[in-house]
């Protein structure tokens, strides 16, 4: 390999495009020799260093300017810039620590100015007032406005995800947005995944969704330009209720998402609960502390507090030759007892199809060693749970869990939940409960069987 | 125990270093931000344990390049990335380089910007400033993902070779620095980014 085609091999990996090939091949370089070692990673520090100390390309007025500047004196004044640039970083990055916990705040953007009953899951600042920088903000319930600082604002609703470009530029990612822009900020962009629209002076709304590939605008108030990222083709929509919808990389007209008309009907769906089969086991088999609205899963250090939780779904009235797909859903919920900073930041729970004849049979309140384990099945899936969410739904859907009960049809199938990781303090860890058909608040375990149309 | 400005001016020192790794791990400027900046939250609310600056700094790869996988595992974003063995290769060199070098090297670039074309600064400027992907760039400039990855490259070539071009410069001018020639490449890569 010469050289150059190294280098073209490093720079496509910093991208992010090779494929398992190249992977394997750019491995046999760096592998076999210090050399390309060396030059692997002097691209690596030039990213690096572009990332960090690159800003003169980001004007490239100013650019002029100070490169001028530099040029002249010879490189001892840019040493001093840069020297003066360190330390000032450094105090920056000091009165950061003891002022705030973000460092290097870049120049804000916009700035929060209402949220209700909002929750989010962001890096950027989320209380109400905050000035925000350019990044990403993932409303996951509520509503919130944004005001760009060059006077548009911005109501999301939850879900929704919104970047933060420029005073003049945003990007709705997912969920819908009402976009109100004054006279001053004429010539907004609102970006989507496939499309934008340019403001003329106007209120318009967008909706994303990112599962479809479909952005949809529409006026509420004036005048907006929509168009098609990957081709330009692009349309002038005038007046209250005009809408456009950018699908496929097209234009479509007159498909806005209408509220009036509620959701597209969906697929049909056979819903199959536990019907109270289900239980949890503790390995010490102090049954007193189990509680049949939690399915409760535990893994720890000490072994004897170990917990893990199985249930059953009667499948003779499922007709497989009707089922597309299959979906398992869990509801995590509240568990009162321990401190969930005793675990890690992310817990996986896998979930097992038992398959062992022997325990097919198995009492609702068995003991630890005559419940349903997952050496007695095989992994159908896995999902992952934040120590900070102690609600929500889990699922799992694929090839495997769908093949696991057509070959399973008309019997009763067991599947078992277990936590994979241990905690990280060994006093007051807690459990990650689910949903029980006692629980008054949330279902038991379900399957979700999506029918043929 | 080091007080907290003689830690900062050790984490200084790797920072760029640090960022390259963080980069070419993550791809995206402001998750790599992110994992550096979590790197340094991490480091001074542990501010007690350490026993010195290697410890120190050996301590902060470890976090850095950890977190940047959690990251990936966190985001549910999958870059390909080399395996495992080779990455900590890759990774020790990358620890082990000179923090001197690289202040040099920093020198270095601030002249060599200058001299990209306006079509490369705005390459540059999309993919570093504003943090968008080599696609994203291309769709902005209206060209192909494939010409953008060419163009970055063309660019770091040139940035590396004018690099080493101004090091070789001032090491012959200035006899206190070290002599070392840093970049590698006596290479006849092609140009074409220059003004």
């Amino acid at each position: 390999m010469t050289e150059e085609e190294f280098q073209h091999l490093t720079t496509r990996y910093l991208e992010g495009v090779l494929n398992e090939d190249e992977l394997e091949e750019l491995g046999y370089e760096l592998s076999g020799c210090p050399e390309r070692v060396k030059q692997f990673n002097d691209v690596r520090l030039l990213t690096g260093l572009i990332h960090e100390h690159g800003q003169n390309a980001r004007n490239p007025e100013v650019q002029l300017e100070s490169a001028a500047a530099i040029a002249s004196p010879g490189w001892t004044k840019s040493r001093w810039i840069f020297l003066a640039a360190q330390a000032g970083l450094a105090a920056s990055i000091l009165l950061a620590i003891v002022l705030a916990p973000r460092f290097f705040a870049a120049s804000p953007v916009a700035t929060l100015i209402s949220g209700e009953n909002a929750s989010w899951e962001s890096a950027l600042p989320t209380t109400t007032g905050s000035d925000l920088a350019a990044g990403l903000l993932d409303l996951k319930t509520g509503m919130a406005t944004i005001q760009f600082r060059s006077g548009v604002d911005v109501s999301i609703q939850g879900p929704a995800r919104l970047e933060l470009i420029t005073p003049m530029r945003g990007r709705i990612l997912s969920g819908r947005a009402r976009i109100d822009v004054p006279k001053s900020a004429i010539g907004f962009i609102m970006e989507t995944p496939n499309g934008y629209a340019v403001d003329h002076g106007t209120e318009f709304s967008v909706s994303v969704d990112p599962s479809s590939d479909r952005s949809s605008f529409k006026v509420l108030d004036g005048e907006i330009s929509v168009y098609v990222a990957s081709t330009g083709e692009n349309a002038r929509l005038r007046g209250v209720g005009k809408a456009i919808t950018v699908e496929s990389n097209a234009l479509v007209e007159g498909k806005p998402i209408e509220p009036e008309l509620g959701p597209a009907p969906g697929p049909q769906t056979l819903i199959v609960g536990t019907g109270g089969r289900e239980g949890t086991a503790i390995r010490n088999d102090r049954r007193e502390f189990i509680q049949p609205k939690y399915l409760t899963v535990n893994r720890l250090m000490k072994k004897q507090w170990d917990r893990r939780s199985f249930f059953a779904f009667d499948l003779s009235n499922v007709n497989f030759d009707e089922v597309d797909s299959v979906l398992l859903r869990l509801n995590l919920v509240p568990f009162p007892y321990g401190l969930f900073s005793s675990l890690p930041e992310l817990n996986r729970y896998a979930v097992y199809g038992i398959t062992n004849p022997e325990k097919a049979g198995w009492n609702v309140e068995c003991r630890w060693q005559d419940s349903p384990s997952p050496d007695d099945g095989v992994i159908l899936g896995t999902f992952d749970v934040p120590r900070s969410q102690q609600n929500g739904s889990f699922e799992i859907s694929n090839q495997r869990l769908l093949e696991f009960l057509k070959e399973r049809k008309d019997t009763e199938v067991t599947f078992v939940i277990e936590r994979q990781n241990l905690p990280i303090r060994t006093n007051d860890v807690p459990c990650h409960a689910f949903a029980g058909v006692p629980h008054p608040e949330a279902s038991e375990p379900k399957l979700e069987f999506t029918l043929k149309k | 125990m080091m007080d907290r400005s003689e830690m900062l001016g050790i984490l200084m020192q790797e920072r760029t270093k640090q960022v390259a790794l963080a980069w070419s791990i993550l791809r995206q400027s402001q998750l790599a931000e992110d994992a550096y900046q979590d790197m340094l939250v991490k480091v001074f609310e542990n501010e007690s344990v350490f026993e010195g600056p290697r410890h120190l700094r050996d301590w902060s790869w470890k976090v850095l390049r950890r977190r940047c996988y959690e990251f990936i595992r966190r985001q549910n974003y999958r870059p390909s990335l080399l395996d495992e063995s080779i990455l900590d290769l890759v990774d020790a060199d990358l620890e082990c380089r000179d923090a001197d070098e690289i202040n040099l090297r920093v020198d270095a670039l601030h002249q060599c910007l200058a001299n990209l074309t306006v079509h490369c600064r705005d390459v540059v400027r999309l993919r570093f400033s504003e943090g968008l992907s080599g696609i994203e760039v291309a769709e902005k400039l209206g060209r192909t993902p494939d010409t953008i990855y060419k163009t970055l490259h063309r660019i770091y070539s040139t940035l590396g070779e004018c690099v080493q071009d101004r090091l070789g410069a001032w090491n012959a001018e200035t006899s206190h620095y070290d002599r070392r020639r840093i970049s590698t490449s006596d290479n006849t890569l092609s140009r074409g980014c220059t003004q």
